[in-house]
């Protein structure tokens, strides 16, 4: 596995290099379409190598922090790779890349986990049904990723044409719309994989100690990020709320959710991982 | 390569020297005839566009005479005294005149650098003296790769990309918020000139809805009804009520007083629900309140700020400029390394050629030994068979005449590119292992 998933960590380093190149030099095809298959190539070998684990373990490969990171960089690079399918936004890959090469990267330097029979005991019969859970968790918080990427670059432009101030990189990034569109279809894929994860995240829990609530700190901090992105949500559809207002709380919302992940490792309760 | 280019542009001569040696294009052919029957001229193109007049020519005699010739016939052909024309030429030749070639091409040498009607001027210039019979291999071939250089100029560097006028500017602007223009509203307020140009900008950009308000219905009617016939007018009063219907509002009017105040502009973001309202105002002084743009959602634009703009963006121009001359550089160096050697397409033709007929009369010749055979057989033996012993005798022979075409000769080594002095090539080693085994079977 690591072995593959090395590969994919150079594939995304020399992809998200090139794609910074593209976007300093634009218009460049030639370094852009090298970036994009070294991506492509990345996902692949990145996918092969979930597989690969989950193959040599036996189990869904998300119950260390090293695979948890593995599976949110993967996440991340498809959504990427499906928002370029849509958008054809060139710019988009030179902030997304970066961030699915860290995730790739602390996967590949963090320590396997030394333990990970004891915790399936400690989590006994819910296993699977928590597994769905952590799934459906990080393929939410991807998606807060990418709507975290759209925010910046909404915010960033938005300022820039209300300054009347434009930057080397001005003429290069996707339009406000494009920024918002794209954040406004990460919230919906995200909330809902969320809600869902929450839910799943309540029934294990009734099913493991008998209680809905646990009350650790993750708990919070998730309910925290849900309410968010609810507000979010809310008021784009009666405030008619868009643009920087919901991009500066997509923000936030991705703040709690990088604390959450952190949280995972450090906030010992009830989520143990290894 | 042997290349002269005599001409002037607006750097060396004043307009009226340009247009007196301007070739207006039905006069184009009989020039160029002309000048090719000089005796000094083997091929000629010539270039005139409102900022040059330039005459391309692959000179049959020394430099300093064909410089003479074809001053002369500058002269000649437009009833000039030399006097008045000698002084504003340039004369390029060989390499520099390549590069120049590559570089008025791809719009580095034009008034307004990256401006794209150049290169349609170069084809017009190419496909005339195509016509007129006065293209020859030479030019062919130069003219050919300064069309794929420009090419590559504009899609490897933003010279083009950069917005450079108000209308274009504007555009560039409207495009940064709402990415695609074709289902959204315009409305100009103003009637004048200005106003119907920034329309005919964004029309041209996509836009299909226009709403005109002016004080005097007729002059907004006038300009509604320029494009499509799909625009509307309104008078000013209707103003606040229809406001929320534009995405894009531009005014340009002589009017002393304001048309759209901040609370205008507020209810209008309420009823359109906060989606982007986009404001320029080019009218001074100016007639749309500047603190509307505190308001989220809302942008707006004054004269001096796409002056801005179009500062930033002719920076951005001579930046991609530098870029776009290195690989005018780069190309000018290959083009002419390419150039020297000898162009070996027309031989492989004519081989390809012969071989196919040779193939196809021994086919004719011998078919009625193979007997009766179906459509299917005879076209498998015209399609895979002799084709492929033409191709298969072909490609040794086409590598080893490119190999000798960098070296700068027509003769090929027919022993190494044929490997008659190495061992079997494959097929025949294959029968011949297959020889010995069936040996030993046999026996």
């Amino acid at each position: 596995m690591s072995t593959l998933l090395f590969i994919a960590v150079a594939c995304y380093a020399f992809g998200a290099a090139h794609a910074i190149f593209a976007l300093w030099q634009a218009p460049n095809p030639r370094w852009f379409r090298l970036a994009l298959w070294l991506m492509i190539a990345g996902f692949g070998m990145h996918t092969a190598s979930v597989i690969a684990r989950g193959w040599e373990v036996a189990r869904c490969p998300l119950i260390s922090y090293q695979e948890v990171c593995s599976f949110l960089g993967w996440a991340i690079a498809g959504y990427f790779l499906v928002a370029y399918a849509w958008y054809r936004s060139q710019a988009f890959a030179a902030f997304a890349m970066p961030m699915v090469f860290l995730f790739a990267l602390a996967a590949w330097l963090l320590p396997a986990p030394n333990d990970t029979a004891a915790i399936l005991k400690f989590y006994g019969q819910t296993a699977s049904l928590l597994t769905v859970h952590a799934v459906l968790f990080i393929l939410a918080y991807a998606a807060f990723a990418i709507l975290f990427v759209a925010a910046a670059l909404y915010i960033v432009q938005e300022r820039q044409l209300k300054r009347k101030q434009f930057g080397p990189l001005w003429s290069r990034l996707p339009s406000l719309d494009i920024c918002d569109d794209v954040s406004a279809k990460a919230l919906v894929v995200g909330f809902a994989l969320l809600t869902l994860g929450i839910l799943t995240g309540i029934l294990g829990s009734r099913r493991l100690n008998g209680v809905y609530w646990q009350g650790d700190p993750l708990e919070f901090l998730s309910l925290a990020t849900w309410l968010i992105y609810l507000c979010v949500i809310h008021y784009r559809l009666t405030a008619g709320w868009r643009g920087r207002r919901a991009a500066w709380l997509g923000i936030v919302g991705f703040a709690i959710v990088l604390a959450s992940l952190i949280g995972i490792g450090w906030l010992n309760g009830f989520h143990v991982i290894g | 390569m042997n290349l002269l280019l005599v001409g002037l542009n607006h750097t060396t001569a004043p307009v009226g020297a340009r247009e007196r040696l301007a070739f207006p294009e039905a006069r184009l052919g009989a020039a160029l005839q002309r000048l090719a029957s000089e005796s000094e001229v083997a091929e000629a193109i010539i270039l005139s566009t409102c900022n040059r007049v330039e005459v391309i020519v692959v000179p049959n005699a020394p430099t300093a005479q064909a410089v003479e010739a074809v001053t002369n016939f500058l002269c000649e052909v437009h009833d000039l005294p030399s006097g008045q024309v000698r002084p504003h030429l340039y004369v390029h030749q060989s390499s520099a005149a390549v590069r120049h070639v590559l570089r008025v091409a791809s719009s580095l040498d034009s008034m307004i650098v990256g401006e794209s009607q150049i290169l349609g001027q170069v084809k017009r210039a190419y496909a005339v003296a195509t016509a007129a019979g006065t293209v020859g291999r030479h030019l062919h071939r130069l003219f050919e790769r300064a069309f794929a250089v420009a090419k590559r100029v504009r899609s490897e560097t933003g010279i083009g990309a950069y917005a450079i006028s108000l209308g274009s500017v504007s555009v560039e602007l409207a495009r940064k918020i709402f990415d695609h223009l074709h289902d959204k509203a315009l409305l100009l307020i103003g009637a004048g000139e200005m106003a119907e140009l920034s329309a005919k900008c964004f029309f041209e950009a996509g836009i299909e809805s226009l709403l005109v308000a002016n004080r005097t219905l007729a002059h907004a009617q006038r300009i509604a009804d320029c494009f499509h016939g799909g625009g509307r007018a309104i008078g000013l009063d209707e103003l606040p009520a229809r406001l929320h219907e534009a995405d894009i509002v531009v005014a340009s009017t002589g009017a002393t007083t304001c048309h759209i105040n901040r609370s205008m502009a507020q209810a209008a973001l309420e009823r359109r629900r906060y989606r982007p309202l986009l404001l320029f105002d080019l009218s001074v002084p100016r007639t749309i309140a500047p603190d509307i743009g505190l308001l989220d959602n809302a942008f707006v634009f004054d004269l001096d700020d796409l002056q801005r703009v179009i500062a930033a963006n002719q920076r951005e121009r001579r930046r991609e400029a530098e870029r776009a001359e290195a690989i005018v550089e780069a190309e000018t160096v290959a083009f002419l390394a390419a150039f020297d050697r000898p162009d070996i397409g027309p031989t492989i033709a004519a081989l390809k050629e012969r071989l196919t007929d040779i193939c196809a009369a021994e086919f004719e010749r011998h078919r009625k030994r193979l007997g009766a055979l179906t459509p299917e057989q005879e076209a498998a033996i015209r399609d895979f068979l002799l084709e492929g012993i033409v191709n298969k005798t072909l490609h040794p022979l086409i590598l080893g005449l490119r190999e000798a075409a960098q070296q700068g000769s027509e003769q090929i080594d027919l022993r190494r590119v044929f490997a008659l002095d190495a061992l079997p090539p494959k097929t025949l080693t294959a029968d011949a292992q297959e020889a010995p085994a069936a040996a030993r079977r046999r026996g």
